[in-house]
């Protein structure tokens, strides 16, 4: 059994009288990339804000990285934040820094590493996700969306941590861009040994990328486990979620 | 203090990562992010030898992440500067791992882009500025009164709902503000002369004086700029935010010109409202004076309404109202002209609208000038 790496038990949430996880709970494991699937609106993307400490439930445990998360004092709290990257969905990135600026920051808040040291690193990085150096000195509304993309994925990884998660990362990317993206977390995963969580509803992905998964719907996780355990539990939205969307993309393929 | 690892102990001092020993460096401790900074510094304080080959020893490194092997390839590299080869020994499996992976490229190390800014290149980049602001400021002026044509030619085309809504929320919401303002600084004015007044036994003119200054000057400067305050910044602010929203896009492409539909109702609706707002500050900054003129001097309301109506000449009144649309005119066009310049950025929302408003106050008080010169010259 492999080390697991956060686990979520009994999370119950409600945005005043709308429910919106009802005693959900689910481990996952290190070096594994986590799917948090479900249509939009159940509650995925609460999930990942609760992991992140962005947001709080209303009842139940988070532990992340061995750490309760839900009881953290502030310093312990900071810690535990370098550990971790976070790739939002429209990629974050301060507009008021260049993309080099934007990866550094980090390491300049939380290192006294030489300023020569960190130019390095961010450069290393920005190779890493597949950058150009002349991207460096761009401004975040000078990139396309796939490029933010990456930057976003280089500036979680500039302290190398060893989890890493992404907001739906492919939604807004063209197919070409997606499917880039999906081989570019696939071979960092393998590289760099992280564990990706990932929120998505992106087909092409799921099957490309996800080890495991759950499956959110009304309040309830109504499937976990690998993309075959999951497609075998019979649940309409199982169906209409996976099977009718799949059946669409061949036709359209 | 010593670590030991698997029975051995691999570190003897546990904040030392870097050593120099028998023609060899000694890598040891772990390699992550959080300590490269102390590396680095235990590096630069090593003493080694002018030899032309040294050896690194990285058997204790206990952990390492990507960016200690980005450090050690940086060491590496300012070594080989000096001219001195270094061989690589005793590599753990992690370290080889990470040093296979990580690509770096040659400008990792190069300097980063230098920022050559002298006196000239700033003082040309500010005329440039200055330059390219005023002919957007042009061409906006320009697009506007195209518009403004259109509606002349298809009045059913004009947004009445939206005059309508400006003047409710940049005129007479704007009123509590104004007014208060106006009446305080009535109030001041005429304290501060009030003492001068009394030397020259020459209480009674505070009336003149009041009236003239407030109706020529005061009210519709106040107005103006407080109204340049509030009302320049929500411009810009909000033509902003829906241009970075794509808003003004998706109005484009459903045949809803911007200019018709926002601008040109926002800017008509300030120029026809401000030149009222003004004579109600005209009437409360008097009042404000009014009531410092009973406090102080002594002179009862109905003396003072006595002096007003002896003295008041109508001239004052319309030089100040007419002022009204001129300055309307300022603050609506540059804060929506701003508005329209925003940039892809959230940063653009931050330095447009601070722009816009100081831009608006710089010009009304210019074209105050302006007037006053004129008025001067006609003797009104």
């Amino acid at each position: 059994m492999k080390e697991i790496i956060i686990r979520v038990k009994n999370i119950t949430t409600s945005f005043g009288e709308n429910l919106v996880h009802d005693d959900i709970s689910f481990d996952i494991h290190k070096g594994e990339i986590f799917g948090l699937l479900g249509p939009s609106g159940h509650g995925k993307s609460t999930m990942l804000r609760e992991m992140i400490l962005l947001q709080e439930p209303d009842r139940g445990s988070i532990e992340v990285l061995g750490r309760p998360i839900l009881t953290l004092s502030e310093k312990e709290a900071i810690e535990l934040r370098k550990q971790w990257g976070v790739v939002f969905q429209e990629s974050a990135l301060f507009s008021s820094l260049n993309v080099e600026e934007n990866i550094a920051l980090v390491l300049k808040e939380y290192t006294h590493m030489s300023a020569s040291l960190i130019r390095s690193i961010t450069a290393t990085k920005l190779e890493m996700v597949g950058l150009s150096q002349k991207d460096a000195y761009k401004y975040p509304s000078e990139l396309s969306g796939g490029m933010k993309k990456k930057a976003a994925l280089a500036r979680a990884l500039a302290m190398d941590p060893k989890l890493l998660f992404l907001d739906e990362p492919t939604s807004s990317l063209d197919p070409v861009s997606a499917a880039e993206f999906d081989d570019l977390i696939l071979s960092l995963k393998e590289l760099l040994n992280l564990s990706i969580i990932i929120v998505t509803h992106d087909l092409e992905s799921i099957h490309k990328t996800l080890d495991n998964m759950v499956v959110f719907t009304d309040k309830k996780v109504v499937a976990q486990g690998s993309l075959k355990e999951v497609l075998s539990v019979p649940h309409p939205i199982i169906e209409s979620f996976f099977l009718q969307k799949g059946i669409k993309n061949e036709q359209q393929g | 203090m010593s670590i030991v690892y698997k029975g051995v102990t691999v570190v003897q001092n546990k904040d030392e990562y870097i050593s120099f020993k028998d023609n060899t460096v000694i890598c040891s401790n772990l390699w992550l992010t959080q300590n490269l900074a102390d590396i680095e510094d235990q590096f630069d304080t090593l003493d080694l030898p002018p030899a032309h080959s040294l050896d690194m020893d990285l058997s204790s490194v206990l952990r390492c992440d990507v960016n200690g092997v980005i450090l050690l390839h940086k060491l590496i590299r300012q070594l080989k500067q000096r001219e001195v080869s270094v061989k690589l020994q005793n590599i753990p499996a992690e370290v080889r791992h990470l040093l296979d992976i990580t690509k770096i490229p040659d400008s990792a190390f190069s300097a980063g882009k230098k920022q050559n800014e002298t006196l000239f290149s700033e003082l040309g980049r500010a005329a440039y500025e200055i330059y390219t602001g005023i002919r957007a400021y042009l061409s906006f002026i320009g697009e506007l009164s195209l518009t403004f044509l259109y509606v002349l030619r298809y009045p059913s085309s004009f947004r009445i709902k939206e005059l309508l809504r400006g003047i409710q929320e940049h005129s007479i919401k704007a009123l509590p503000i104004v007014l208060l303002t106006s009446m305080l600084i009535g109030m001041v004015i005429a304290y501060q002369s009030a003492l001068q007044m009394k030397k020259y036994g020459a209480d009674i003119f505070i009336v003149d004086m009041l009236v003239i200054s407030i109706t020529r000057e005061l009210a519709p400067l106040i107005t103006a700029i407080v109204v340049a305050g509030r009302s320049g910044s929500a411009y810009t602010a909000q033509i902003g935010v829906m241009k970075i929203t794509e808003e003004l896009d998706a109005m484009r492409t459903m045949g809803f010109d911007p200019f018709a539909f926002l601008v040109l109702p926002n800017i008509l609706a300030l120029m026809i409202t401000l030149p009222m707002v003004i004579f109600m500050a005209d009437i409360f900054g008097i009042l404000g004076g009014m009531l410092a003129a009973d406090m102080e001097l002594g002179i009862s309301p109905i003396e003072f309404v006595h002096r007003l109506e002896e003295i008041f000449n109508a001239n004052h009144l319309f030089v100040g109202l007419i002022k009204g649309p001129f300055f309307a005119l300022i603050i609506a066009s540059i804060g929506c002209m701003h508005g329209m310049s925003v940039e892809n950025s959230t940063d653009s929302i931050g330095t447009k609208t601070k722009a816009s408003v100081v831009g608006t106050i710089f010009m009304v008080i210019i074209c105050d000038a302006i007037f006053s010169i004129v008025f001067l010259e006609l003797g009104i």
